[in-house]
């Protein structure tokens, strides 16, 4: 799946931190990713890692009091960090889409959702009210919204969680991006739900689509992504191909990702934790953010950010103390 | 009193009345069942586990064996005595002996009052002297993992797993011998997810609690109960000991809901360890 040579996405050194004169706090240091046409690329961390931040800075979206402070993002040989806020207001909704967890905040609850689909297309494609109307019942239906004549009539408050869900893509996808930033899309959803929001995600992967796909979950992302990125405290800890990262991972950190998610197979009393608690975004850290959680922290972890390895043409990470892969380990 | 179980349903069913249309003339006044002919027994010690999605009824199965609720129909006994014919001392007995922890620890603490005022509160329902409770503050904040510092925050100053701690703190104040948690788990983090599980588990030795874990994920219920029951549409669809439920499901639906687990690289089809 890795495509063209050029990444449509690239991220090169984003930093991104508050914009407090006296009192800067970096909350994103020095990522380096990108995305290739069609790939399906996800980001996992825990709360705190930086990852929403992370997908909110490609089109420019980031909370107020927060800003990038170095580095460059740049999408189809454009440098993003350098257009004025009207043409990332073009692209927008256009060429890069969003889907955010809650359905219920990210939809107006006053308007019909057939009403805020045409007006996203109105505003990037235009066309008659009819030709509208059509292209938002054509995008519910083919989303798996039954009925979708008669839906587009229907509230926010009136649809399930999971059907909220479908409308947000519906919206996300209705222009037809060239790539998809989900962030955490079926976690305040039923596990029923969920699977069925993940079969969407993989059918609209077959149009050819880039995704950013971000969850907490490593399960979820290892079921469908090409690519994984493990942040942590603000920094990418590991990359490689999900294979990789579920397979062969050397990051502490992902390892213990892997060990904490519940699994039906195995027969363990005891789940996994790993203990402590990640950073604030009050602390400044000068190690490895993971240091202090870490077993396998060694004295210069905790004084000094380790460099990037590659491990493979496709994966690297950084640790002073790489663990042996969990295969290598449960073999000995 | 050891010898009638903890808990026992027999045919309990609960029914709400659905919102009148705003002309109600001649309409019929319908109404949702929640929980339908449900009959199960929990006994002391046990780790029992309600499955299903939402709107299957499971909240509505732990709000009516917490008290909150009462029973359309059917018979609930807590200790062999029935909720609905208990005097008033058994009824505040059993009130305390029966804890309640919800998903959302954030709606659930109030946010103008700092954990340790919250858990004094508690204290103080609970009948423990006034000189005494400062003292039980600080174990109580050990026992969940939590230390002397998070008694002075405020729940938004927490993260969520904490809250979640603070939760659970809450409901201990009351020394309990059930609790029933509602999706402790399901607005946390999985890596967080697991901690606060491992805790419920380690309270349950510690305490010797009974737990009722109600959670739409059969992964999270799988690894920290004795027994379970699948709920779907108000009824049980299959109940048993928790290992034979995941490892042969009698019924369909229980099929459908261990499927929905994400499963990881496995699902790719390709080698897995």
């Amino acid at each position: 799946m890795q495509g063209s040579s050029q990444p449509l996405l690239r991220f090169e050194g984003v930093t991104i931190a508050t914009r407090g004169s006296d009192s800067s706090r970096v909350l994103v240091s020095d990522v380096d990713l990108h995305v290739s046409a069609g790939e399906a690329l996800g980001i996992v961390g825990e709360s705190g890692s930086g990852k929403s931040l992370t997908a909110l800075s490609v089109a420019g979206l980031l909370p107020s009091g927060v800003a990038l402070s170095s580095g460059r993002i740049s999408f189809e040989g454009k440098v993003l960090t350098e257009l004025p806020d009207s043409a990332l207001h073009r692209l927008r909704g256009k060429q890069i889409s969003y889907v955010f967890q809650d359905p219920l905040t990210a939809l107006n609850p006053t308007i019909t959702i057939g009403r805020q689909i045409t007006d996203v297309l109105s505003q990037h494609v235009g066309g008659s009210r009819k030709t509208l109307k059509r292209g938002a019942i054509e995008i519910l239906s083919r989303l798996g919204i039954a009925d979708a004549e008669k839906r587009v009539r229907s509230y926010p408050h009136q649809l399930s969680g999971g059907m909220r869900q479908r409308v947000l893509i519906a919206l996300a996808m209705v222009c037809k991006p060239r790539i998809l930033i989900a962030d955490e899309p079926t976690t305040a959803l039923d596990v029923t739900v969920q699977a069925k929001i993940l079969e969407l995600f993989r059918a609209i992967r077959t149009t050819g689509i880039s995704l950013i796909f971000i969850s907490h979950n490593i399960d979820v992302v290892l079921e469908f992504c090409d690519r994984v990125v493990v942040m942590y405290g603000g920094r990418v800890m590991e990359v490689g191909t999900a294979e990789e990262i579920g397979m062969a991972a050397r990051h502490p950190y992902t390892q213990a990702l892997l060990e904490c998610v519940p699994r039906l197979g195995t027969n363990l009393e005891r789940l996994r934790v790993i203990d402590g608690q990640p950073p604030g975004a009050q602390e400044t850290l000068s190690g490895c953010p993971f240091s202090n959680r870490c077993p396998r922290a060694l004295g210069r972890c905790h004084s000094e950010m380790p460099l990037s390895q590659q491990a493979s043409p496709t994966s690297s990470f950084s640790c002073w103390n790489p663990a042996p892969t969990l295969a290598a380990a449960s073999a000995s | 009193m050891q010898d009638a179980p903890l808990f026992e349903l027999q045919d309990v069913s609960k029914t709400f009345p659905l919102a009148r249309p705003y002309f109600p003339f001649g309409r019929k006044r319908s109404e949702i069942r929640a929980v339908s002919n449900v009959s199960l027994q929990i006994n002391h010690g046990e780790v029992f586990g309600v499955i299903g999605e939402s709107g299957s009824g499971k909240s509505t199965l732990g709000f009516l064996m917490g008290g909150i609720e009462r029973p359309s129909s059917g018979s609930i006994m807590f200790c062999g005595k029935a909720l609905d014919a208990m005097d008033r001392r058994d009824r505040n007995r059993f009130c305390r002996t029966t804890q309640l922890v919800f998903q959302d620890s954030a709606s659930a603490l109030n946010p103008r009052r700092k954990v340790r005022a919250a858990l004094r509160d508690s204290l103080r329902l609970a009948g423990v002297p006034r000189v005494q409770r400062d003292g039980a503050v600080k174990s109580i904040l050990h026992l969940v993992g939590l230390s002397d510092e998070h008694g002075l925050r405020y729940p938004h100053q927490l993260s969520g797993g904490q809250r979640q701690r603070v939760g659970i703190a809450r409901a201990l104040a009351m020394e309990p011998s059930v609790l029933i948690a509602d999706e402790p788990v399901s607005a946390l983090d999985v890596s967080v997810q697991a901690q606060i599980i491992n805790l419920l588990l380690d309270l349950r030795e510690k305490l010797n609690l009974s737990i009722v874990l109600i959670s739409h994920d059969i992964a999270v219920v799988a690894h920290s109960t004795d027994r379970v029951a699948v709920m779907r549409q108000g009824e049980i669809v299959e109940m048993g000991v928790a290992h034979d439920v995941i490892h042969s499901p009698q019924h369909p639906y229980t099929r459908a809901l261990i499927s929905a687990v994400p499963k990881g690289l496995a699902a790719r089809g390709s080698a897995h360890l």
